[in-house]
C-alpha cells in the first residue's frame, strides 16, 4: 500500500547506489550485495584455489571494503571495475602470502571425476569434467596476474578495457597476457584436442 | 609481442577454421597458421563453455549480510539515537506506519490545545460578563466588556473629574489664552497636576 514512499532501488544503476550508500543508506547496500555477492563468490572461489570457505572470508572482506572505502569510489568510473579492482587486488596479494608461505596449490582429485564417470556411465560427461579439472589445475598453476586476467576476460565477461583498468595496466598488455594464456593451455591441454595429429 | 586482437578472438570464439569466409580466412592467416587458429578454438571454445557449466550453486553465508549490517551500522549510525536507529531499521512499510502515528499524535496534541484554548476564553469571557453585571443593568457591547465600572470604580471617576475642573476654574481661560494653549477637553480619568506639568503656570509675574 505504501510501497510508493519507498525508493525501488532494484532499478538504481550502481553508481547511484553507491551515492546513497554513501549517505548511510543500508537499503542501497543491500541492494548492491545482492547484485554482486554471487558473482563475486564465484570469482574468489575461482581464483583461490576452489575453496569455498576462503572464497565466503574473501567475500566477506571485500564487502566490508565496500564499507570502509565507500567515499573514495568515484563515480567518474564503473562500480563494477571498482568492485573487481579490490577483489583482484586481494587475489594478488593472497597469492603473494602464498609464495612466501612456499604453499602448493592443490593436488588433482581423479577420484571424482572417475565416481561421475561411473555414476553417469557418459565419455562425454568424463571428457568435459576432465577438461574442467585440468583447466583449473593449469591456471592455478600458472602465474596469478595471467590467470586472473584470462577468467577476467573469459568468465565474467569483461572487455579488453574494463580490463585494463582492473589490472591497471595497458590494453596491450591484457591482449598479450589473453594470448599467452591460450597459447600455454593449448600445449598443456592438449591431450584433450582431437585435431592435434594434425599439428 | 604476439597480442589477441578483438577481431581474431571473436573469430576464435565463434567459428572454427573451415567455417571462416575467404576474408576471415585471408585476415586469420595474416595473424597465425590455421594449426594454431583450430587448436586456440578448441581450447577457447571449450574454456568458455567450462567456465558456463561452472556456474554452481555457491551461496553467500547468510552470517556475512549479519556482519555486514553490524559494520555498516557502526560507520553510517553512530551519532543516532537508539530511538532513531530503530525507526531506520524497520522495513518500509512498517517506517511508513510509524511516521503517520507521530503525525497523528502531533496533530491530535495541536487539536486538544486549540480546544482547551477555545474553552478558556470561553470561561474567561463568561466571568467578564458577571462581573460587568453587578449594580447595573445596562447592557454593554464587546468595547466596554474590558473596562470593569463597578460602584467603587464610578467614584473615584467622579472624584478625579471634579479635581480636574477645580483646576481648570483656578487657572481661569486667561492662563491657557497667554500661554497659546486651549484645552478643549478636561483630562477626564487622568490624575494630572498641570500645575506641576507646567511649572511656568506658576509664576506670577506671567499671569500679572
Amino acid at each position: 500500500m505504501l510501497k510508493f514512499l519507498s525508493k525501488r532501488y532494484a532499478v538504481c544503476s550502481d553508481e547511484e547506489l553507491m551515492a546513497y550508500l554513501v549517505k548511510g543508506n543500508h537499503k542501497a547496500f543491500e541492494e548492491v550485495y545482492k547484485r554482486y555477492a554471487p558473482y563475486m563468490l564465484r570469482f574468489f572461489y575461482r581464483h583461490l584455489y576452489q575453496d569455498n570457505d576462503k572464497a565466503q572470508d574473501f567475500l566477506q572482506d571485500l564487502f566490508l571494503k565496500v564499507i570502509e572505502k565507500a567515499e573514495s569510489y568515484h563515480s567518474d568510473k564503473a562500480f563494477k571495475i571498482w568492485l573487481y579492482s579490490i577483489a583482484s587486488n586481494m587475489c594478488k596479494n593472497e597469492y603473494r602470502r602464498n609464495e612466501i608461505r612456499g604453499s602448493k596449490v592443490n593436488d588433482f582429485d581423479f577420484s571424482l571425476i572417475m565416481d561421475d564417470s561411473i555414476a553417469f556411465n557418459s565419455q562425454d560427461k568424463f571428457d568435459r569434467n576432465l577438461f574442467n579439472q585440468m583447466l583449473t589445475q593449469e591456471l592455478k598453476a600458472m602465474d596469478g596476474v595471467q590467470s586472473l586476467t584470462f577468467a577476467l576476460r573469459y568468465h565474467d565477461h569483461l572487455s579488453v578495457k574494463e580490463i585494463s583498468e582492473i589490472m591497471e595496466c595497458a590494453e596491450g598488455t591484457v591482449k598479450s597476457r589473453l594470448f599467452y594464456t591460450i597459447k600455454k593451455l593449448t600445449t598443456k591441454l592438449d591431450i584433450f584436442n582431437p585435431y592435434k595429429e594434425i599439428q | 609481442m604476439e597480442m589477441l586482437e578483438a577481431k581474431l578472438e571473436a573469430l576464435m570464439l565463434n567459428k572454427a577454421f573451415e567455417e571462416l569466409g575467404a576474408k576471415e580466412r585471408a585476415y586469420v592467416l595474416e595473424h597465425i597458421t590455421e594449426v594454431a587458429y583450430t587448436n586456440y578454438h578448441f581450447i577457447l571454445t571449450n574454456t568458455v563453455d567450462a567456465f558456463g557449466r561452472d556456474e554452481i550453486d555457491l551461496v553467500p553465508n547468510p552470517n556475512i549480510a549479519e556482519t555486514l549490517r553490524e559494520r555498516f551500522d557502526a560507520k553510517f549510525l553512530p551519532a543516532k539515537t537508539p530511538l532513531f536507529s530503530n525507526i531506520l531499521q524497520l522495513q518500509t512499510l512498517y517506517r511508513s506506519v510509524a511516521v503517520l502515528a507521530v503525525i497523528a499524535i502531533i496533530s491530535s496534541f495541536f487539536i486538544v490545545n486549540k480546544i482547551s484554548e477555545k474553552i478558556n476564553t470561553q470561561k474567561q469571557e463568561n466571568k467578564i460578563a458577571q462581573g460587568t453585571a453587578i449594580g447595573t443593568t445596562e447592557k454593554l457591547d464587546k468595547v466596554e466588556k474590558s473596562y470593569p465600572s463597578s460602584a467603587t470604580a464610578k467614584i473615584k471617576r467622579n472624584v478625579r473629574i471634579a479635581k480636574v475642573k477645580n483646576e481648570k476654574d483656578a487657572m481661569g481661560n486667561e492662563t491657557n489664552v497667554l500661554l497659546g494653549l486651549q484645552v478643549y477637553e478636561p483630562l477626564l480619568c487622568l490624575d494630572i497636576d498641570i500645575k506641576e506639568e507646567i511649572p511656568c503656570l506658576n509664576d506670577e509675574t506671567l499671569v500679572n
